[in-house]
Parts: C-alpha cells; sequence; structure tokens
C-alpha cells in the first residue's frame, strides 16, 4: 500500500508526497494508493521522558495503558523513567520491565537509577544495567545532591557512552508548590524561587566539565537556567536539555483556580521565563521537547492543591500543545523536530524521520480535527490533565509501529481510497 | 448591584459600593446594639467549617449568625482532613447532605473555599485560607478605619510584621487600595512575598520612615514557629528593630491609631505601652467583626432591604 498525497512531515520539513512501508519504509512499487489529502503524516514521536508506573504503580498507570495512551497521541518510543516501585535500579528489573514491554503498543526505552532505590547515597550497578540495555541514568524526581557520588557517576555515565539525566532542583530553596513571583503572592501559595532550578543546573554543568560527561538537564523552565546551559554549550561542555510541553503552554498566572491537575514539578514558568524557553527552542539551547506524563488517581488528585502530588499526564495531548504553541508564532517545523528526529538525534535512535530503510513508525494527524478531552476518551488509566472536558485542535487518526497499525480507525482510513492502481 | 447571593472567596469579589453597603448595613446593626436579636435568617443553617484552629472568627461568625436567627452548626478538625483518612471532598459531601445552606470556612490550603464550592450549592464565605485571603477581616478592619475617619481615601497604613505568611495584609493591601488608601507593607525582606509591589503598595524595611506620618499602623501576629525555621534570628532582635513600641507611634500622626488582627504576641510585634493605648482599636475590631459579618450574611441572604 501507498500513502499518497499527504503533507508529509520527514523530521526536517513538511513536503507533499507519498511513501511506502512494510515493516521499514520502502521503495514504492505500484500497487492501491491511500489518499491522505489534508492530512499530515509525521514520524512517530518520541517521549523521552514519561513515566508508565510500572511495576508498583499500576492504579496510576501499566506498561500497556501507558503506551495505548502514547500511541494515541502519536507517540511511538518512550522512555520510563526509573521511579517506579521498586525503582528501575539494577540489571534484573530492567530485563523484567523489558520483557514486559515487549507486550506494549508502543516501543519503550527505559532509564535507569543512578543510585539504589534513588535514595542519593549509594551508586547502582551501571555497567550491567547498560548492558542490559538502559538508554541512561537519572534519579529522576530527586536531585542528587551528593556531588561526591553525582561525580562518579557521571564518570561512569562518560564511560559508558549514556547520559545523566538531570532534575535540577535544589534540595532546601526548592521546596513549594509553583514559581516563586507575584502570582505564587497572589494565589498564597508556597513556591519555590527560579534559581533553586539554576543552581542545580549549574553544579551539573561543572561537574560535566570535570568528568566529561554527557548531562542531560530534565525539563527546564527559567530564562535562568537556559542562559547557563547556552553560555555552557558555547563553552563545549557536554550538556543537553528539554523542555517539557506544558511550559509551553501554561504560566504561573494559569494557577488561578487551584486545578491540582495543573500542578507540576518543576513548576509552570512566569510569562517572562516562558519567552525564554521559546527563545532556547529557537537558538537550539533546548534540544527536545518531553511530556513527562506523571498519571496521578482522580483520588490522589482531588486534594486540597498543596496536598497533591506533582505531575500531568501528556501523551495524548502532545501534538494539540505542539498546535497552540506554534500558534503563539514558534515554527511547526521546529516544534516538531523537538519531538522526532532531534531526540532520535540526541539519544542515538535510528528513528524520527520517515526516510527509506528506517522502522516504520509514523503518525496520520488532521489538523483539522476537534477532540474531547474527557475520561470516555482518553486512554490512560489517569485523567490528571488540564484539558479535561476541554476540545482540542487536532486529532491523531492512525498510528504505526514498525508498519503495524497501534492505534487508529481503519475503517474511516479505507474510506479515503480513492483511486486504486 | 447588590452581594445578595453571591459567595465571598476574597475582597475583589466586591465592588466599592457593595463595601459600602455593607459599611452602612454594619453601622445599622451596630447602632441597634448587641442586645437586639433579629429573625432574618429564621430557618437557615449555618455551618462553620473550621480545619484549622480559630476562636475569634468562629465564635464572631457563630454570634452574627445566631443574633441573625439562624442555627449554626460547629465542624472542627483539628488538622488537614486528608491526615483523618476522609478527603476534604467526602467531608463536604457528608455535610452537604444534611441541608447545610452556608458554609464559613477556614482552611490551612489556599483556594479551599473554591474547592469547597465545587461540591455543593450553598453559598460559601471565606473565613481565611492558608496565607491567601481573610477577606471578613480586611472588611472589619477597613470599617473600623472608616469609622474611625470617616473616610479611607487618602489615608497612610503601614502593616507591619510577618507579611509573607499573613492572609489579612494580603486580603488588606487589595481592599485598602481599592479604598484609595495608601498602603505601605513593612517588614524584613525575608519576610515579604515576592512582587507584592505589584499590589499598588509601597514596600519598606524601614519602620520609622514607613509610619512617618501614617494614620493607621496596624501590626501582625507573628509566628513564633518561623523564628527556627530560618526567617529570622530571635525575637528580641525582632522586636527591637520591627517590634510597634511608643517610639513607633510617635513618628504616626497625632490621631493615628494602632489595630491587629490577634492573637497578639505581647513583646514581638507589639509592647503593652500601645496595645493597651488609647490609639489601640484592637477590642473595637472585635467588636465590628461581629457587626460586619451581621451585615455580609444578611446581605448576602437578602435583597437590597435596608434594615
Amino acid at each position: 500500500m501507498i500513502f499518497d498525497n499527504a503533507n508529509i512531515f520527514d523530521g526536517e520539513r513538511f513536503y507533499n508526497g507519498s511513501f511506502a512501508f512494510n515493516e521499514r519504509f520502502e521503495a514504492q512499487e505500484d500497487g492501491g494508493k491511500l489518499n491522505l489529502d489534508g492530512l499530515w503524516v509525521l514520524p512517530g514521536l518520541i517521549d523521552t521522558h514519561a513515566h508508565l508506573r510500572d511495576p508498583g504503580q499500576t492504579k496510576r498507570e501499566d506498561l500497556l495503558s501507558g503506551t495505548q495512551s502514547a500511541v494515541h497521541g502519536g507517540i511511538t518510543t518512550v522512555f520510563a523513567m526509573p521511579n517506579t516501585n521498586p525503582a528501575i535500579d539494577n540489571e534484573t528489573m530492567v530485563l523484567y520491565v523489558k520483557e514486559k514491554a515487549k507486550y506494549a503498543k508502543a516501543n519503550v526505552k527505559i532509564v535507569g537509577a543512578i543510585t539504589k532505590g534513588r535514595e542519593g547515597k549509594e551508586l547502582t550497578e551501571m555497567h550491567r544495567m547498560a548492558r542490559a540495555g538502559v538508554v541512561g541514568f537519572s534519579d529522576d524526581g530527586n536531585f542528587l545532591t551528593d556531588a561526591f557520588l553525582a561525580r562518579h557517576a557521571m564518570e561512569y555515565a562518560y564511560e559508558l557512552d549514556l547520559p545523566i539525566i538531570s532534575h535540577c532542583q535544589d534540595k532546601d530553596l526548592g521546596t513549594g508548590h509553583m514559581r516563586e513571583g507575584w502570582y505564587s503572592t497572589l494565589y498564597g501559595i508556597y513556591a519555590m524561587p527560579d534559581v533553586a532550578e539554576s543552581i542545580a543546573v549549574s553544579r551539573e554543568i561543572e561537574l560535566s566539565y570535570l568528568t566529561k560527561a554527557h548531562v542531560h538537564i530534565a525539563h527546564v523552565s527559567t530564562a535562568r537556567s537556559v542562559k547557563l546551559i547556552r553560555q555552557a554549550k558555547k563553552d563545549g561542555i557536554k550538556i543537553t536539555c528539554d523542555v517539557c510541553i506544558h511550559h509551553l503552554v501554561f504560566t504561573d498566572k494559569d494557577l488561578n483556580d487551584y486545578d491540582t491537575s495543573k500542578k507540576i514539578n518543576p513548576p509552570f514558568p512566569t510569562a517572562e521565563d516562558q519567552i525564554a524557553l521559546y527563545e532556547g527552542l529557537e537558538d537550539g539551547t533546548i534540544d527536545a521537547i518531553i511530556t513527562d506524563h506523571a498519571p496521578y488517581t482522580s483520588e490522589e488528585k482531588e486534594v486540597e492543591f498543596q496536598s497533591a502530588p506533582f505531575g500531568i499526564i501528556g501523551f495524548e495531548t502532545l501534538l494539540n500543545e505542539i498546535l497552540i504553541v506554534s500558534q503563539r508564532g514558534v515554527k511547526t517545523e521546529l516544534l516538531l523536530k523537538k519531538v522526532t528526529s532531534d531526540p532520535a538525534k540526541l539519544y542515538k535512535l535510528n528513528e524520527g524521520r520517515i526516510e527509506k530503510g528506517l522502522p516504520a513508525n509514523f503518525v496520520i494527524f488532521d489538523p483539522n480535527q476537534k477532540w474531547n478531552v474527557s475520561r470516555n476518551t482518553i486512554l490512560s488509566k489517569s485523567s490528571n490533565t488540564p484539558f479535561l472536558n476541554k476540545n482540542l485542535n487536532g486529532k491523531v487518526i492512525a498510528t504505526y509501529v514498525n508498519g503495524r497499525q497501534v492505534y487508529g480507525n481503519v475503517e474511516s482510513l479505507e474510506k479515503r481510497v480513492l483511486h486504486l492502481a | 448591584m447588590s452581594i445578595f447571593g453571591m459567595d465571598l472567596f476574597d475582597v475583589d469579589d466586591l465592588t466599592l459600593n457593595d463595601v459600602l453597603l455593607i459599611f452602612e448595613t454594619a453601622q445599622r446593626f451596630k447602632e441597634a446594639g448587641f442586645a437586639k436579636k433579629w429573625t432574618s435568617l429564621k430557618g437557615k443553617t449555618i455551618c462553620t467549617l473550621f480545619f484549622e484552629s480559630s476562636t475569634r472568627t468562629r465564635i464572631s461568625f457563630e454570634i452574627a449568625a445566631k443574633r441573625l436567627g439562624a442555627d449554626v452548626v460547629n465542624f472542627t478538625a483539628s488538622t488537614s482532613s486528608l491526615n483523618k483518612g476522609e478527603s476534604f471532598k467526602d467531608t463536604v459531601k457528608t455535610l452537604d447532605a444534611m441541608g447545610i445552606d452556608l458554609y464559613v470556612i477556614r482552611h490551612t490550603e489556599p483556594g479551599s473555599p473554591m474547592m469547597l464550592k465545587k461540591y455543593t450549592k450553598a453559598l460559601v464565605i471565606n473565613a481565611g485560607d492558608g496565607i491567601r485571603a481573610h477577606p471578613t477581616q480586611a472588611i472589619l478592619d477597613a470599617y473600623t478605619i472608616w469609622e474611625r475617619f470617616g473616610k479611607i481615601e487618602g489615608l497612610k497604613i503601614a502593616i507591619v510584621g510577618d507579611i509573607l505568611h499573613s492572609r489579612v495584609a494580603r486580603s488588606n493591601a487589595k481592599l485598602l487600595t481599592m479604598l484609595g488608601a495608601d498602603v505601605t507593607f513593612v517588614g524584613p525582606n525575608a519576610l515579604m512575598p515576592m512582587g507584592a509591589e505589584q499590589y499598588g503598595i509601597r514596600l519598606s524595611n524601614d519602620i520609622e520612615d514607613a509610619v512617618n506620618d501614617a494614620d493607621v499602623i496596624m501590626g501582625l501576629r507573628m509566628q513564633l514557629e518561623r523564628q527556627t525555621t530560618g526567617f529570622f534570628s530571635s525575637l528580641d532582635e525582632y522586636n527591637e528593630f520591627y517590634g510597634i513600641t511608643p517610639k513607633t507611634m510617635s513618628f504616626a500622626k497625632e490621631n493615628s491609631i494602632f489595630m491587629h488582627p490577634g492573637p497578639m504576641n505581647r513583646g514581638v510585634e507589639v509592647i503593652d505601652s500601645v496595645s493597651d493605648s488609647d490609639a489601640s482599636t484592637v477590642e473595637e475590631q472585635v467588636t465590628n467583626g461581629v457587626f460586619v459579618r451581621m451585615a455580609l450574611l444578611y446581605l448576602i441572604n437578602f435583597k437590597n432591604e435596608v434594615i
């Protein structure tokens, strides 16, 4: 089957064309043609920061529901963070999750913990986890405060040619439930200053300089962090970073309704910081966009704002949010690159582009169709999203992994078969 | 416009006219005196829902409601309902199933009155939510000033102390600037909330400069546990540099008043010779609290009928 007349984004730019595939994208031969007029075809999206909650927290999500949710959002590769219960902090755990993920809808890549139990006390067996195939190391929500341990973890990561993914947050300053500023004063919410992040970022830059390790800063959210990372890159230090899609859409002001589905760590940026994030994307300081998909049950979230856990689901609204950000003036191609070819390059993944020979991971997306985000339409087990019961522009029609349709309505696609050879 | 049928989450829910109507109504209730009983709220059930300990505010609301003829039930939880295993939502739904007409809620969490409103059709009055807002305290403070000076516009008001943790300061900053006062927050920077100048007020670390020519000096309760958490070093030092003393008052205008929302830490934010002086309106604020809350309860339940 040839998919024809589509608006194809190949990982760099849009063009109108056709493509063919089996397990991989292939040369076009004669055959049936499916007219995708008006639809976008994108490489399967790559989300390099997500919480699948499996094992141990499967009330919130599991590998199957999480990846169903991912493919509903057009995401075909997901990085699972190790803050599970127990933590993914040894080779056996990595192999166990990998085995279980064979039945998942999307590709699951595993990030191993830096310290045992993510407690910041003892290094994990990083060589063995690397042997089992982890794509990086992270203590995820816990910033490794012990700089001595962090240094040695980076030294191992350097040997293994894998990145350390760092959630940068000073332990003492980084308390509170939103970004400190006028709105935290107005809303009466205990808050953390922006430098709680950038102080930790600067330590990681210095340690990366010392150890030569690739340190990847997760979900930067402040102008000062972007500035430090921009300079570190200029200085030739091996620092990369990503930004969470929600931080490109929402600001601290939006917490006026105390919706616990808007509570996230790091917290929503100020409007000024958000502009710095857009600039960071545009000048290449920020390497990727992630969802930080963090499911919580409604029981956990339906509590007072300051008692609620941090986290928002993100898989299923990623493309919708990209459209929102593009309407504010950031180029659509740039935003799409940051969830396809750029993270692929960053983590040396052989995907993220529509190109002959690569695995046929792709999404068919209708930018003009609306969908209603509701408990009935979300495929995640959790529904902690600020978009709940709202209509969003743009809808994933179908998602393919290795040439196999993993999400989508086949009939609606076949109606589009206009001409057969 | 009237405030009939509305919830009160913070002072910015009110217009200037609403505030003046509350003042005038409170004044009529006050003129009638404590002895006079009313029947306006007969048949209404008001629930004071207190998730944070408080005596004066709860009792003030209870007296106000009973004086208007309402039935009052009190719900108090010593700590957040979460710690007891029952969620806030379930607590509210349980009470709501018993036919409450109006809730007066006090909670440690900002935004909790709005959260309560999600689970009930009853009216909601915020009696203090975390460090966010305490609208009835601000209204009774403004009423006290209005009663003393006959106006609020153009008055110079210094609010002194632990602003960061004060919902009273936040609601007062909004209401007093809305009424045209010239407000200054005074305290050490460690206890000043970020961006507070955006209330349209001035910020100062120098108490003598800030109270210079002031009409009103308002003290705030210093929460003593702050001392161990790095906000300041000693109560003694704090009192010396930020405490309200007769010397402080001497910089203010001759007929200036000292206000305090209570409870006071004597010897910390204020010393006896000020709080017990003729300039002090502390007890008057408490008295006015009852009449202001009567006015609010009355106006929320009735269209603009003049009593």
